[in-house]
C-alpha cells in the first residue's frame, strides 16, 4: 500500500512539474488569511499545497463548533488567490470545481488528506487509517439508515448528500415540520472571497432533536441540535432542506 | 368542436400532466422554503420512527444545564498572586462577564478532573505545545510559559487548542493554550468520569508557585477545589476562533 501511494506520488510530482509545498511563505499566508476572514470563526489547520505549472493550491481544513470542513484556494500567478472550493467533503468533486481543478491536483489533495489522516490516527492510537475525509456527516447517517431502508448516501458532502436525497427514493418534507426519522441537510455555501458558509447533515430523532457527526468529538454521533435551533442556524445562509425515505416495501409498489 | 380540436386538447392534456409528474423532483428557494413537499406514506413514516429511534443510540448526549455545578467563590488567589488580577483583565479584554443560566445552558457542558500543575513541578519548564503561543498571549507577569489565572493545560484530542473554557468551581475563564501528558492522563485516567464519551479528560491549571514547593501548590488546590476535583468544565467556544469574534 505504502509503495503503491509512493508510485503515485512520484507520477504526481512529475504531472504537477514541481513540488508539493515549495511555495513562498506569502502566498499561503494570503491564501490563509482569506480562509480566516472567509470563516473567522473556524479553527484553521494548514492541509498541505499542490504547485502546477498554471496556478497553486492551498488546502485548508476548517473546524467550528459542530461542524468540520475543508477549503481549497487556488493561486493564479499574477491573480488573487480564490476559493474554489469548500464542504464537509470535496469528494466527490463536483462538476464546477472538476472544470477548475486538474484530475492530477484532486488525486494530490486525496494524497494529502490520506497523508494527514494516517499520520493523525497512528500518532493517537498507533493504527493505520488512510481515509481522506474530514467529516463523517454521510457516514454517521448511513450507519443509521442503511441497516433500515437499504440506503446509503455514501458521501460525506453536503452538496452530495442533498444531490443524493433530492433524486433518491424519499418524499420532501418542510423542514419546519420534519417528521423524526427524516433526514435534514443544509449545503455549505461559499464565494470565490468568502465568505464560507459550512453545511450540516443528521437525522431528526424521536425526541425531535437533530443527530449528527459533532466535530466536537472527534465526528461521533452526537445530539447536538433542537430542530428549531437547527433551522434557525443554517435557514439563513445556507438553505435547509428535509427529507423522509420511502420504506422498500414503498419502494417495490412504486416499481423503483 | 372538431376532431382536431379534441386531439390537440388531449395532446395538451397529457403534455401537462408530463410536466407536472416532472416537477415532482422538489426546488426550493434560496432562503431554503420548500415549495412542492408531499406527504409520506404510513410505511415511509413507520420506517422513519425506526431511524429516529435508531439514531439516538450509541449518540453522544452533551449535558447542558442541568446538574450545574456551583461556581466557586471567585478568589484564585490560590493560583498565585496575581491570578486575580489576571482573571480580570482577561474578563475585560475579551468582554466576559460572570455566566447567566442562559449561557451555562447553551454552552457545551463536560465532565473534567481538575487538577494543578506549576513552575516548580520537576518538568518544568517542559517544551508544551503552548511555549509558541505565548508572545501573543495573555502574558502579565512576564513569565514566558504560562499565566496564572487564565491558563490550563488539558489533551487537545479532546479540548482542541486555544479553546475557551469556563471552570465552575474557580469561577474562572480559562484559555487552554498548554498540553501536558496527555497519553499518560488517557491510561491513567482510563474508565473514569472524565475519559468517558462526555469527558473532557484532565483539566490542569496553572499555578505560579511563589515561595511555595510543587506539592505545597497540589495540596492548595486540592483544597480550594475540594469535592469538585471530578466536577464540571463549560467549553464557551472549541477552538481558538473565539477571540477573532467566533464567540
Amino acid at each position: 500500500m505504502i509503495n503503491r501511494s509512493f508510485v503515485i506520488l512520484l507520477l504526481f510530482s512529475a504531472l504537477l512539474c514541481s513540488h508539493l509545498a515549495g511555495q513562498p511563505a506569502e502566498a499561503l499566508l494570503a491564501a490563509r488569511a482569506l480562509i480566516q476572514r472567509a470563516d473567522s470563526g473556524a479553527h484553521i489547520e494548514d492541509g498541505g499545497a499542490i504547485s502546477t505549472c498554471r496556478a497553486d493550491y492551498y488546502l485548508f481544513l476548517l473546524e467550528r463548533k459542530e461542524l468540520a470542513g475543508i477549503a481549497l484556494v487556488q493561486q493564479r500567478i499574477g491573480a488573487t488567490p480564490e476559493i474554489v472550493a469548500a464542504d464537509t467533503s470535496l469528494f466527490p468533486f463536483r462538476d464546477e470545481t472538476e472544470s477548475s481543478v486538474e484530475k492530477p491536483v484532486q488525486d494530490a489533495i486525496k494524497l494529502l488528506l490520506q497523508r494527514r489522516a494516517a499520520a493523525k490516527r497512528q500518532a493517537s492510537l498507533g493504527v493505520s487509517n488512510r481515509n481522506p475525509e474530514i467529516s463523517a456527516i454521510g457516514q454517521e447517517i448511513d450507519c443509521v439508515i442503511n441497516p433500515i431502508s437499504g440506503f446509503r448516501l455514501g458521501s460525506n458532502s453536503t452538496h452530495e448528500i442533498l444531490r443524493l436525497l433530492r433524486t433518491g427514493p424519499t418524499v420532501a418534507v418542510d423542514p419546519g415540520k420534519a417528521p423524526p426519522g427524516s433526514i435534514i441537510v443544509s449545503p455549505t455555501r461559499s464565494s470565490p472571497y468568502g465568505p464560507i458558509y459550512l453545511g450540516h447533515a443528521g437525522i431528526v430523532g424521536s425526541d425531535g432533536s437533530i443527530y449528527s457527526a459533532d466535530a466536537r468529538f472527534g465526528g461521533a454521533r452526537t445530539k447536538n441540535f433542537s430542530l428549531t435551533s437547527w433551522i434557525r442556524t443554517f435557514s439563513g445562509t445556507n438553505g435547509s432542506y428535509a427529507f423522509v425515505l420511502h420504506a422498500p416495501s414503498d419502494k417495490s409498489a412504486r416499481g423503483l | 368542436m372538431t376532431a382536431d380540436a379534441l386531439r390537440n386538447l388531449r395532446m395538451f392534456t397529457m403534455t401537462m400532466s408530463l410536466f407536472l409528474l416532472g416537477c415532482d423532483d422538489l426546488e426550493s428557494s434560496p432562503s431554503g422554503v420548500l415549495s412542492g413537499t408531499s406527504e409520506p406514506a404510513q410505511s415511509d413514516l413507520a420506517q422513519a420512527g425506526r431511524i429516529a429511534g435508531e439514531a439516538g443510540v450509541n449518540a453522544i448526549i452533551p449535558k447542558t444545564g442541568e446538574n450545574t455545578s456551583q461556581p466557586g467563590n471567585g478568589d484564585l488567589s490560590v493560583l498565585g498572586g496575581d491570578a486575580n488580577q489576571n482573571q480580570q483583565a482577561f474578563r475585560q479584554r475579551f468582554g466576559l462577564t460572570d455566566p447567566t443560566q442562559d449561557q451555562l445552558a447553551r454552552w457545551q457542558e463536560y465532565d473534567a478532573r481538575l487538577t494543578a500543575y506549576s513552575n516548580k513541578d520537576a518538568d518544568w519548564p517542559y517544551p508544551t505545545a503552548a511555549a509558541e503561543n505565548w508572545l501573543a498571549a495573555t502574558a502579565a507577569n512576564g513569565d514566558p510559559l504560562a499565566v496564572e489565572g487564565t491558563t490550563v493545560a488539558v489533551d487537545f484530542n479532546r479540548i482542541p487548542r486555544g479553546s475557551l473554557i469556563y471552570i465552575p468551581a474557580l469561577d474562572m475563564y480559562a484559555e487552554a493554550n498548554d498540553t501536558g501528558a496527555t497519553g499518560t492522563w488517557a491510561n491513567s485516567d482510563a474508565g473514569q468520569i472524565d475519559y468517558n464519551a462526555n469527558g473532557a479528560g484532565r483539566v490542569d491549571v496553572y499555578n505560579l508557585a511563589g515561595d511555595r514547593s510543587s506539592a505545597q501548590v497540589e495540596q492548595n488546590f486540592q483544597n480550594q477545589v475540594g469535592s469538585a476535583e471530578y466536577g464540571k468544565i463549560y467549553v464557551v467556544h472549541m477552538g481558538a476562533g473565539w477571540k477573532s469574534g467566533g464567540q
